[in-house]
């Protein structure tokens, strides 16, 4: 949420650094603010975004301790 | 000594003042921006921060808008996430170090501990959002909110735990069997004690996020008007930095003010909880000795 604050909440594919835009956990708080009943496409997506963020963070876990494994040194 | 070798050395030592100046330029860099951020913020807010404002409701007018319902909401949420999770998390860990067989069930397990530990808070939301609000229907109460934040720092105060747990050595625990203790009077009896301090900081540590965290409450629909104080599970709840999150995207330049003046009070819990935690870790290994 602090990202939000700093990055805005434009829902936009842009490379350039200086504009505005929306982060993932960003579109999720949006989309569960709104209201949005049980089953429409919206709250399904806001599941299948939170998917995608976990894999992601998953993903470099699984790398980060690969790398761990391979470079920390036993002293005893 | 050739001139050669003098001047290797005279380099090699202006090269060790060049990176001893660039560490400490980046530990400058944290402090400055630290020192920024708190002068930022009082400067803003403090002319705000009056007896009124810690207990008024909150209101369509920066000059009566108050904190009392998000403070109270924050409090509630700060009680029932440490009641939760706490037992929980020493519980894993002490068996996750104490009794678990090392083996690769253990290991999946652990992974997947250490790899929840990273996962965007947010995630932990829309799993409120579909387990605790609507599965349960528990509705946007403060306990579906306080079990949300539980899940969020779970594993945070598993893995700070199991830390604590492996810093007590293991000639204690030999010492003990030797004696004729059974596994649950070692445990309890020296183990446990031995790691409280270890395990008391990373509960804060934890709980202090849970205190910091907007974005999962905001996901299970937690929201910034609340015109009471919450007073039973049940009741509908905001919490300190949703009312924040709230002021500060709203165009008026006076509840950017008020804003800064409930990052303020949100500064002063977060310093009476670091202040507790302090005083017990001091209390508990006062009486360890070894």
């Amino acid at each position: 949420m602090a990202v939000t604050l700093a990055a805005g909440a434009t829902p936009k594919l842009t490379l350039n650094p200086l504009e505005s835009i929306q982060t993932m956990t960003a579109y999720i708080v949006q989309v569960s603010q709104g209201d949005t009943p049980a089953g429409t496409v919206e709250y399904r997506t806001i599941f299948a975004v939170g998917l995608t963020l976990f894999f992601t963070t998953m993903l470099m876990n699984v790398l980060a301790q690969w790398v761990l494994r391979r470079t920390r040194e036993k002293y005893e | 000594m050739s001139l050669q070798t003098s001047n290797r050395h005279s380099r090699s030592r202006l090269l060790s003042h060049a990176f001893a100046g660039i560490c400490l330029l980046s530990t400058l860099s944290c402090i400055a921006a630290l020192i920024l951020l708190l002068w930022q913020v009082f400067s803003h807010g403090i002319d705000w921060l009056t007896w009124d404002f810690i207990r008024n409701l909150p209101s369509r007018f920066p000059a009566k808008a108050g904190i009392r319902s998000a403070l109270a909401g924050s409090l509630w949420l700060l009680g029932l996430t440490t009641v939760i999770s706490v037992p929980i998390g020493i519980g894993a860990a002490i068996y996750l170090e104490e009794y678990a067989n090392k083996n690769r069930w253990r290991t999946l397990v652990q992974t997947n501990i250490a790899n929840l530990a990273g996962v965007p808070s947010i995630v932990y939301g829309i799993l409120g959002l579909g387990l605790f609000v609507r599965f349960m229907a528990l509705e946007r109460s403060i306990l579906a909110g306080a079990l949300t934040l539980s899940l969020v720092v779970l594993p945070i105060i598993i893995l700070a735990s199991q830390e604590a747990l492996r810093a007590v050595p293991p000639s204690i625990r030999s010492a003990s069997f030797a004696l004729g203790a059974t596994k649950w009077q070692t445990v309890w009896h020296q183990v446990l004690p031995a790691s409280i301090p270890g395990i008391m900081t990373g509960v804060i540590l934890a709980i202090a996020r849970a205190l910091g965290e907007a974005a999962p409450l905001l996901a299970i629909g937690a929201v910034a008007y609340i015109p009471f104080a919450p007073s039973r599970l049940s009741d509908e709840f905001t919490a300190l930095p949703i009312q924040i999150f709230n002021w500060s995207a709203r165009p008026q330049e006076d509840f950017h003010s008020v804003a800064a003046a409930g990052i303020i009070v949100l500064l002063g819990v977060l310093i009476c909880l670091n202040a507790i935690a302090v005083f017990v870790r001091y209390r508990a290994s006062k009486r360890i000795r070894w």
